[in-house]
C-alpha cells in the first residue's frame, strides 16, 4: 500500500475517532440542571443499581447526570468535586469515601454549589442533607434479629457464640460492626468470640472465613458485614460441610445488611436467616427531589430534623425497568430525620429481609437481579 | 514488513542527531497531539483555567512518585513500594504530630516524613546492593510489610495536623512549584553530575560501571534512598491535598507511577530515558483522566481508555527501539 493511502487511513481513522469520541462526551453546553455525581463505581448490582436509578431519574426529571468514579481513593475523589466545582456545575450528589473529602465539600460550598450525600455521609457540615439508611442501624437491628434467631433455633441453650465477619477500616464498615457489636455487648447470653477482618470481597470472605473455621469450633451465629462478604461466608460454610438451611439441628444462624440478587436465593432456601436491605434505588433519586426542593425554596425546604418524611412528601412516578415498575413500592419510607456532624440525615428505612418477604417486588435485587 | 520498519525507513532522511533527539523526546509531540484532541472534543478542559490548574494540582503526588519511580527505573531497577512508602511516610508523621502528639512543629513534621522515606528507601537499596536482594521481592516485600504498616498504625484518618504542615500541599501554587522544582533539580543533577552519569551507567551496564571505577553499590543506595525521599515527599504533598491522612493514602499509586516513567519514556531496562520525559508522562496521564472525566466520558471505561494509552505508549516505545538502532547502525555503516 502506498504511503499516502496510509497516511489518508491514519487521518481518517483519527478524525473517526475524535467524533466518536466527542460524541461520548457531554458538551455541558445546553440549560439543564447539571448534576456531578463523584461515587465509587467498583462494579456489581449494588452499585449499577444505585447510580443506574439515579440515572432514569435524571432522565426522567431532564437533569444533566454526570458520574465520575473515585475508584475507592479519597484524593481522586477531591479531584472530582474540585473538577465539578471548576466546570460550574449546578450541585453535586457524593458518596464520600471517608472524611478526607470534606474539605473538597467545603469548597464546593464555598462556591455556592449544593452538596448533598448518599450512602455515606460525610462529616461536614457543609452538606445539605445525607441520605440513606444507617449502617450503624443497620448493624444493630442485625444484632436483634441474630438474637431471635438464636434464640429460636436453639431454644434450651443457656450462651451463644457468635463469629463477626467484618470489613475494611472505611467509615461505612465501621459502622456496621459498631452498632452490631454495642447492641451484643449489652446481652449476657451473647458473646461474639471473635471477629474476623475481609475486604469485603466474595473470595478473600471465603478464603478468611474458611481459614478460621477450619481452626475453630463453628460458632451458634455469624454475622456478615455486607452482601458480598455474607455470599463468601457461606461459600466457606459450603465449602467445610456445615451449610445447612434453618431449623436444622447445625444451622449456623447468619444475619447480615444488604439483600441482593445472589443474597435472595440464599434467604429463600434458609441459609441466610435474615437481612437489612437497602431501598438503594431511591437513594439518589431522593437526594435530587430534596436538590430541587431546595432550588426553589432553599433550606427551609429540606426535611428538617425531628421530622419523618414518607411516600406523600416524595412521591415517584413509577417506570418500567428490567420488567420490573422500578419505584411503585416506596419501601425507603418512613424516613427519620436526624441531625450528624452539623448535618441532616435523612434515615431511610432499613427493609429486614427474611423468607417470608424475600419475593417482595419492590427490592432492589428482585429488579436488578 | 513491520510498521516500525517502514517508520523507520522514513525516518533515515533526517539527520541522524536530530532523530535521536526527537526519538529522546517523544513524549512532547504525543503530548501536543493528545492536547490537540482534547481541545477538539473537550475544549472545557483548555478553556478553563481552573480545571487546568486543578488537574497539575492532582497531579502533584503522582508525580513524585513517578519521579522517584524514574530514577529507579534509570538506574536500572525499579521499586514496587513506592506507594508503599508515601503512604506510611504520611501516616507515621501524622501520628507522631496529631495522634501522639510527640511534636507539634510543622517543620519537625516535615523533616521527619522525609526522614522516614530516606531510611525506608535507603534500606531497600541497602538489601539490594549489600544483600544481595532481588529487587523486584525486596521492594514486593517493602510494598506489603509497610502497606499494610499504615493500617497497622491507625483505622482511622487522622486530622487536626498542623496547619503549617498541611498548608504547602493544600496551596496548589507551591504543590505544582515543587513539584517541578523536584523534577527540575533531578533533571540538572542527572544531566550534569557525576553522580547522575554514574546512575545511567550503573542503568546500562552495572559489571561495566563497577570496571571503570563507579561505586556501584553506594550508587544503588543512594537511588533507593532519593526515590524514598521522593515519595515521601508525594506523601506529605498527598497530606496537603486533601487536609488529612487516611488509612488507605496513597493505595494504587505504583502502576499509575510505572505507566507514567515509561510512557514518559523511561527504559524498563535501565540507562536511558530523560526524567523531563517522565514528567510528560504524568501530565499525559492526568489530561486523559481529566479530559474524560471533565467530558462526561462513561466512567467504566476510564480504566480501559488509560490501559490503552499505556498500550499505545509501549508499541511507540518498541518502535522508537527499532528506529534508534536502525539510525545508529546506518550512521557506523557511512
Amino acid at each position: 500500500m502506498p504511503i499516502t493511502s496510509r497516511r489518508q487511513c491514519l487521518v481518517t481513522a483519527g478524525a473517526v475517532a475524535t467524533l466518536g469520541f466527542a460524541g461520548c462526551t457531554s458538551d455541558g453546553s445546553d440549560d439543564s440542571l447539571r448534576v456531578g455525581v463523584p461515587q465509587h463505581l467498583v462494579g456489581g448490582d449494588w452499585v449499577t443499581a444505585f447510580y443506574e436509578a439515579g440515572e432514569l431519574y435524571a432522565e426522567q426529571e431532564g437533569i444533566e447526570y454526570d458520574v465520575v468514579s473515585h475508584d475507592q481513593d479519597s484524593a481522586e475523589q477531591v479531584t472530582d468535586i474540585r473538577q465539578f466545582v471548576a466546570q460550574g456545575y449546578d450541585a453535586i450528589i457524593a458518596a464520600p469515601f471517608d472524611e478526607a473529602v470534606d474539605n473538597a465539600i467545603d469548597e464546593a460550598a464555598a462556591e455556592d454549589i449544593p452538596v448533598f450525600t448518599v450512602n455515606d455521609p460525610g462529616t461536614t457540615d457543609s452538606i445539605k442533607t445525607f441520605t440513606a439508611f444507617g449502617n450503624a442501624e443497620a448493624g444493630e437491628t442485625c444484632a436483634e434479629l441474630m438474637v431471635e434467631a438464636l434464640e429460636e433455633q436453639r431454644p434450651d441453650r443457656e450462651s451463644y457464640s457468635v463469629l463477626h465477619v467484618r470489613g475494611d477500616f472505611n467509615q461505612q464498615s465501621n459502622a456496621r460492626t459498631d452498632g452490631f457489636d454495642e447492641y451484643i455487648d449489652g446481652q449476657d447470653r451473647v458473646e461474639v468470640v471473635d471477629t474476623i477482618r475481609t475486604d469485603w470481597s466474595v473470595d478473600d470472605s471465603q478464603s478468611t472465613t474458611e481459614d478460621y473455621l477450619s481452626a475453630n469450633d463453628p460458632p451458634d451465629g455469624i454475622y456478615a458485614t455486607n452482601m458480598t462478604c455474607g455470599i463468601g461466608v457461606q461459600n466457606a460454610l459450603e465449602q467445610l460441610n456445615l451449610a445447612y438451611p434453618s431449623g436444622h439441628d447445625d444451622h449456623i444462624v447468619h444475619t447480615q445488611p444488604d439483600a441482593g440478587p445472589d443474597v435472595n436465593p440464599l434467604i429463600k432456601d434458609g441459609y441466610i436467616d435474615a437481612t437489612v436491605d437497602q431501598p438503594v434505588h431511591f437513594y439518589i433519586p431522593l437526594a435530587m427531589k430534596q436538590l430541587l426542593d431546595y432550588l426553589d425554596g432553599g433550606d427551609e425546604a429540606l426535611p428538617q430534623p425531628g421530622d419523618t418524611v414518607d411516600e406523600n412528601d416524595y412521591s415517584f412516578t413509577p417506570i418500567e425497568h428490567e420488567g420490573a415498575e422500578l419505584w411503585s413500592d416506596p419501601i425507603w419510607a418512613p424516613a427519620e430525620v436526624t441531625e450528624r456532624n452539623g448535618h441532616t440525615h435523612v434515615l431511610t428505612a432499613g427493609v429486614v429481609v427474611t423468607e417470608e418477604n424475600v419475593d417482595r417486588p419492590g427490592l432492589w435485587g428482585n429488579i436488578w437481579g | 514488513m513491520s510498521t516500525s520498519n517502514i517508520v523507520a525507513r522514513q525516518f533515515e532522511r533526517i539527520p541522524e542527531r536530530t532523530v535521536l533527539v526527537l526519538l529522546e523526546n517523544m513524549i512532547w509531540p504525543i503530548l501536543a497531539v493528545i492536547s490537540l484532541l482534547v481541545l477538539a472534543t473537550v475544549p472545557r478542559v483548555f478553556t478553563n483555567t481552573m480545571a487546568l490548574r486543578l488537574m497539575l494540582f492532582a497531579a502533584v503526588p503522582l508525580g513524585l512518585v513517578v519521579l522517584a519511580e524514574s530514577i529507579c527505573l534509570l538506574s536500572g531497577h525499579f521499586d514496587l513500594s513506592v506507594g508503599a512508602i508515601a503512604g506510611f511516610s504520611a501516616v507515621f508523621t501524622a501520628m507522631v504530630l496529631a495522634e501522639w502528639s510527640l511534636v507539634s512543629s510543622p517543620v519537625l513534621g516535615v523533616a521527619i516524613v522525609l526522614a522516614v522515606g530516606s531510611a525506608i528507601g535507603a534500606t531497600n537499596g541497602i538489601m539490594i546492593a549489600k544483600l544481595g536482594m532481588n529487587p523486584f521481592l525486596q521492594t514486593l516485600a517493602f510494598f506489603i510489610i509497610f502497606g499494610g504498616g499504615k493500617l497497622a498504625l491507625t483505622t482511622q484518618p487522622i486530622s487536626g495536623l498542623p496547619e503549617g504542615y498541611v498548608a504547602p500541599g493544600g496551596n496548589e501554587y507551591v504543590a505544582i512549584g515543587i513539584l517541578l522544582a523536584s523534577f527540575a533539580f533531578m533533571a540538572v543533577v542527572f544531566r550534569y553530575t557525576a553522580f547522575g552519569q554514574a546512575v545511567y551507567a550503573v542503568g546500562s551496564d552495572e559489571e561495566a560501571a563497577r570496571a571503570v571505577g563507579i561505586r556501584t553499590d553506594r550508587t544503588i543506595i543512594a537511588v533507593y534512598a532519593l526515590s524514598g525521599f521522593f515519595c515521601a515527599l508525594a506523601g506529605w504533598m498527598l497530606t496537603g491535598y486533601t487536609g488529612l491522612v487516611s488509612p488507605d493514602i496513597a493505595d494504587d499509586m505504583v502502576f499509575p507511577a510505572f505507566a507514567a516513567a515509561i510512557i514518559g519514556g523511561i527504559s524498563l531496562f535501565g540507562g536511558r530515558g530523560k526524567l523531563l520525559g517522565a514528567l510528560g508522562g504524568v501530565l499525559l496521564l492526568s489530561l486523559v483522566e481529566t479530559a474524560l472525566n471533565v467530558g462526561g466520558f462513561d466512567p467504566t471505561l476510564i480504566e480501559v481508555v488509560n490501559g490503552i494509552v499505556l498500550l499505545i505508549a509501549i508499541l511507540l516505545y518498541n518502535t522508537k527501539e527499532t528506529i534508534r538502532e536502525r539510525v545508529l547502525s546506518a550512521g557506523v555503516r557511512s
